[in-house]
């Protein structure tokens, strides 16, 4: 899955396409995956404790001040 | 299956991971917020990356996590070769990555690209330098355990080293998971 949304990525950036849609798609797609390592290569989908929700928060606080700054340069 | 208290491996290599995701997370927000104020300037040497060269080092980062993972579940069997065996094989992912990311940096530097031609290539080299510094680290954990396994060291007993070290490994390829997307992609 995380394969799959990668050559999604890459081939989004190829479309010549830019904007504030397209970067906010493609960053839902890296939260997605990164969210897809946490849960199944880390092992943290049966973990039911802070430390599960540590890296969602700390993904959820990352991709929002990138989107931030991505909407107020438009 | 029964929720677990705490995630795999030793606790204290996640308030390490914790404290590095920080880190990173405050470098992206530079990134993006100088990014606003040099919007042309970003966009127009973004198009000079090679986004070949970086969607091989997410795969190659993706398929090493991949690999990592299977060590630590042929450990958890106590099948101790079968795991210093993944372990050997995500190391070579790893490589690949470095090797990659070197060509990069190298083909920059020939065209006399570095870090103070401008705002862009300081990020870009800073950012992905400071991760490439931590796929070294990652590799060498997985080294240390893959070595460690191999002497039989671990059992599915105790295999405590090899989740630990599983778990950084993953933190590397996260990182990566942003990044890629954030300097190589998104305008």
């Amino acid at each position: 899955m995380t394969m799959a949304l990668t050559l999604l990525t890459w081939q989004l950036s190829y479309t010549g396409l830019s904007g504030l849609y397209l970067s906010m798609l493609v960053l839902l797609l890296s939260v997605l995956k990164a969210h897809l390592i946490g849960d199944f290569f880390m092992g943290l989908r049966t973990v039911n404790s802070f430390w599960r929700w540590a890296i969602v928060i700390w993904l959820t606080f990352a991709t929002t001040l990138i989107a931030t700054a991505f909407i107020l340069a438009v | 299956m029964t929720p677990k208290r705490y995630p795999p491996g030793d606790l204290a290599i996640w308030f390490f991971i914790l404290a590095e995701l920080l880190v990173f997370a405050v470098f992206f927000a530079a990134y993006a917020f100088t990014r606003s104020n040099h919007i042309e300037l970003f966009n127009t040497y973004q198009l000079t990356l090679d986004r070949n060269a970086a969607v091989i080092n997410t795969l190659s980062l993706i398929t090493a996590s991949y690999f990592v993972v299977r060590a630590v579940a042929a450990i958890k069997q106590g099948q101790q070769q079968a795991c210093s065996k993944w372990l050997l094989a995500a190391l070579l992912m790893g490589l690949l990555f470095l090797v990659v990311k070197s060509a990069e940096y190298a083909h920059h530097y020939s065209l006399g690209i570095n870090l103070r031609t401008n705002l862009f290539y300081m990020f870009y080299f800073s950012l992905t330098f400071f991760h490439f510094m931590h796929v070294i680290l990652g590799m060498i954990i997985l080294a240390a355990v893959a070595l460690k396994t191999h002497q039989g060291h671990y059992t599915a007993a105790l295999h405590t080293g090899v989740e630990t070290g599983a778990s950084y490994w993953h933190m590397v390829d996260m990182v990566w998971l942003i990044l890629f997307p954030l300097v190589y992609v998104m305008r």
